[in-house]
């Protein structure tokens, strides 16, 4: 009886301020992050399984000291960069940060563009009502709104573990996969795995993480739950991951299909795997799309004026934050008429360049984030551990190697 | 010292035009500077040719409105320890170089320093009841002190530390005929937040009237876009009855770290300020550490408290304000409003008076308009009506609000299964729980 009491307030709590964690991880499964897994699973099979683990190993270490900032301080990502390294690196960094945003909503249109299509909607349909849609949201909604909207949307992920469950996997090899690293090691494969880590810990994520920590004003008591928060979101995305590989492993890998993006791999399902199988990967699709494109712009516009000092967030209205709504409008409508206007083979150079700032900035940011997470005089009791700084710095040079190997790849290709 | 304030203030009610050049003839009598065109350059002693140090950053003093600079910050060799010195040792400064003197002097301690705690940081304007990210300090210099006159909030002060300004500038000139303008705030009204969690910048103790002033809205507006310690030490300098005012206008996300990182005692005494209703509302999303501070409450404050946390928040006894204006209907007119004046300071609902019998039944109610019109030796039975519109603790808010919309009244009493009086729900305590659902 106790016991219950005490896990029924740990469990408040927790409800309290979970949130944050859970849905930047969802996010991050947008159509760019699908595409990948996609791709990895139809061309590797099951062999590249097992680089799911130290991915969410390394999200984890990244996206929790993020959360910890955020509550400690009660500032946004941009804002302390700017206090403590200045304002001429955080202007060139949101402006790095916009393209690379820019670049993800619009391979979300994309993606929108293609699930709809799949169920028959027209894309000069589907993607400009979805745009609206999405934009009265926050110019009307509450952020609290918001958050429950998203919160239901990552339910829809489950699409994608029923999609894996149907296509019928050979368990044996894929817990073999998992496990064993029994890969051939050529640049295609390297470059791919890289692709793996590269769309699973973007940029974006860490301020977007940071930023809604402060906006939830989870107190410092609380910070336990917000870890916990941080590692339930990256176990959701990993398992959400590890079955979208499953499923393109099981169906298009065995009949030797090879596909390009997520919208392909629902195509390519239906003859192989069934007609439920394909509709549920497409929805899957499309409201990861539809959930990147909502929460990107909002991010960009957030970040960008926390670090200029310009005011910001959904619970103003237009007058009020006229530079955060003019942002956020341009970020989500810009995006959505690249992606109607661009045939697929404009849309590759576009993803290039996108990935190529995806891949530069993400070591600066998290160098920048060790540096803030070991300053006492910012952290006060709550710097990171000996331990940790040495497993951070090791999975922080690593993160780096590889996406500056991304963008070497990317650039040599 | 007080010449120069009083040269301050005329400049800066004249506006400042020609910063970083001299104002008057052969010999600058006042010169304005940036701060960022300050920082980072060279410094040398008199009797030397060469720059030994840089300017790092400026420390003032927040003795007069117009803050001096006290003393300087200069970064030596790499690897070595900043330099600090009194502001005594200062010849000339320029944005080229600093010339000073050799001294032993120790440099006083400066009460806040501009780059580390106001340039690119966050500063409340205590006038505009804003929260500002400063750009850029600009600072007068006349008769070698070193003043702070404004911070630089707009997208000039960006634009020139970009080193933008020529380019932008010359660009909307050409296109538009126009000249990006200065946008800036007098440092009287600015208050700067230490990141030891201090606020500087005004008089301490001035501050807490300062603060006073403000409209609880704006209050919370400005707790709501400040860091975690800024957030605290401004929350910690109000009185308890603005806290209580700013608190009730906080964002419930905000009300809980505020109250979670208070000190349990004062957070108590701010709940006792707040209407019942509220109270019970900033607790209730507070876990187990409510108790906690409901045992430091007041007896009176926590028991209501408690009765509102013991029914649902969605019904008519999770919101119902417990203190309401009680009479028994032996009662003259006289006598009910001889007692009025002094009940406002506690009820909020004094226009409505509930008759009670001695086992606290509730008989009727009358409105203070009635009680006027009567003649003071009346008994309160006479005049009450018997058709009685009440609601019971479980009644849910939305079944509240049709009785609202239907009678327009100001407030609706509560009664137990017996018919005993419980207490009153507010028109505007409905409202503002079905604002939130509106706004969901």
């Amino acid at each position: 009886m106790d016991r219950w009491k005490k896990w029924k307030s740990h469990l408040a709590l927790f409800a309290l301020v979970v949130g944050p964690g859970i849905i930047t991880a969802n996010v991050d499964n947008d159509a760019g992050g699908i595409a990948t897994y996609s791709v990895a699973g139809a061309k590797y099979g099951y062999s590249l399984l097992w680089v799911l683990a130290p991915t969410c190993f390394l999200l984890v270490l990244v996206q929790e000291m993020c959360s910890r900032m955020g509550v400690v301080t009660g500032k946004g990502l941009s804002a302390l960069i700017r206090e403590r390294f200045g304002l001429g690196i955080s202007f060139y960094l949101m402006i790095a940060l916009f393209f690379t945003n820019l670049g993800n909503v619009i391979a979300d249109f994309a993606g929108l563009a293609a699930s709809a299509e799949i169920f028959g909607l027209h894309r000069w349909w589907a993607v400009p009502v979805g745009a609206f849609l999405l934009w009265h949201m926050v110019i009307k909604g509450s952020y609290r709104t918001i958050e429950r909207v998203f919160f239901v949307a990552c339910v829809f992920y489950v699409s994608y573990l029923i999609s894996g469950f149907l296509a019928k996997p050979d368990w044996r090899q894929a817990v073999h996969g998992s496990i064993i690293p029994n890969t051939k090691w050529d640049s295609a494969t390297l470059y791919m795995i890289v692709g793996i880590v590269g769309t699973t810990i973007a940029p974006w994520m860490q301020f977007y993480q940071q930023a809604s920590v402060v906006e939830k004003g989870i107190p410092l008591k609380h910070y336990r739950y917000s870890q916990w928060d941080t590692i339930a979101g990256a176990i959701v995305v990993t398992i959400v991951c590890y079955f979208i590989m499953l499923a393109c492993a099981a169906t298009l890998y065995s009949n030797g299909i090879s596909i390009t993006d997520a919208g392909d791999a629902a195509m390519a399902l239906k003859p192989v795997a069934g007609r439920y199988c394909a509709g549920l990967f497409a929805f899957g699709l499309m409201s990861a799309s539809l959930f990147g494109a909502a929460i990107l712009p909002i991010s960009t516009a957030t970040s960008i004026c926390e670090a200029m000092g310009w005011e910001r967030g959904v619970n103003r209205k237009f007058t009020e934050a006229p530079h955060y709504y003019s942002l956020y409008t341009i970020v989500l409508f810009t995006g959505a008429a690249v992606a109607l206007a661009s045939s697929k083979a404009m849309l590759i150079p576009i993803m290039i360049f996108s990935q190529v700032v995806n891949g530069i900035l993400l070591p600066v940011i998290i160098f920048f984030m060790l540096r803030i997470t070991s300053d006492k005089s910012i952290m006060g009791a709550h710097t990171n551990s000996r331990w940790f700084n040495i497993i951070a710095w090791a999975g922080a040079i690593i993160t780096a190697f590889i996406s500056i190997l991304m963008v070497v790849m990317t650039l040599i290709q | 010292m007080e010449k120069s304030q009083t040269i301050i203030q005329n400049l800066v009610a004249n506006g400042l035009h020609n910063k970083g050049t001299p104002v008057g003839n052969a010999i600058p009598a006042v010169v304005f500077y940036n701060l960022s065109d300050l920082l980072g350059c060279p410094v040398r002693y008199e009797d030397e040719p060469h720059p030994f140090a840089r300017l790092y950053d400026i420390g003032g003093s927040t003795v007069t409105a117009y803050p001096l600079a006290t003393s300087l910050e200069l970064t030596l060799h790499r690897g070595r320890p900043h330099k600090f010195l009194p502001w005594s040792v200062v010849k000339s400064i320029t944005t080229t170089e600093t010339v000073i003197r050799q001294t032993t002097e120790p440099a006083p301690i400066a009460d806040f320093w501009a780059r580390r705690d106001v340039l690119d940081d966050q500063v409340v304007d205590v006038s505009g009841a804003q929260v500002l990210r400063v750009n850029d300090v600009h600072l007068i210099y006349s008769d070698n002190k070193l003043i702070f006159g404004h911070v630089e909030i707009g997208l000039r002060g960006i634009l020139r530390r970009l080193r933008f300004e020529r380019p932008v500038n010359f660009l909307t000139q050409w296109l538009f005929d126009y000249t990006i303008k200065d946008s800036f705030v007098t440092w009287r009204h600015i208050q700067v937040m230490s990141p030891g969690g201090v606020p500087g910048g005004l008089r301490v103790d001035k501050l807490s009237e300062i603060l006073a002033d403000i409209h609880p809205a704006e209050l919370a507006d400005i707790l709501e876009q400040l860091g975690v310690k800024d957030r605290q030490a401004l929350f910690n300098s109000m009185t308890v009855e603005t806290a209580a005012d700013a608190l009730e206008e906080v964002t419930p996300e905000f009300q809980r770290t505020l109250v979670s990182h208070g000190e349990p005692g004062r957070v108590a005494d701010i709940l006792e300020e707040m209407p019942p209703d509220e109270a019970a509302d900033v607790l209730r999303d507070l876990g187990p550490d409510a108790q906690n501070i409901i045992n430091r409450m007041e007896n009176e404050a926590a028991s209501e408290v408690q009765t509102l946390l013991s029914h649902k928040e969605e019904s008519a006894g999770g919101v119902m304000d417990p203190s309401c204006i009680e009479a028994q209907s032996g009662d003259t007119v006289a006598s009910v409003l001889a007692r009025i004046p002094k009940l406002t300071e506690t009820v909020e609902v004094y226009t409505l008076i509930y008759i009670i019998d001695e086992k606290r039944m509730l008989k009727g109610v009358l409105s203070l308009r009635e009680l006027f019109r009567a003649a003071p030796a009346t008994a309160l039975e006479s005049l009450v009506s018997h058709e009685l519109i009440t609601v019971h603790p479980e009644t849910r808010l939305k079944d509240v609000a049709r009785e609202f919309a239907k009678y327009g009244f100001q407030a609706v009493p509560v009664v137990n299964a017996e018919g005993i009086l419980q207490g009153v729900v507010r028109y505007d305590s409905v409202l503002s729980h079905l604002a939130d659902v509106l706004n969901d």
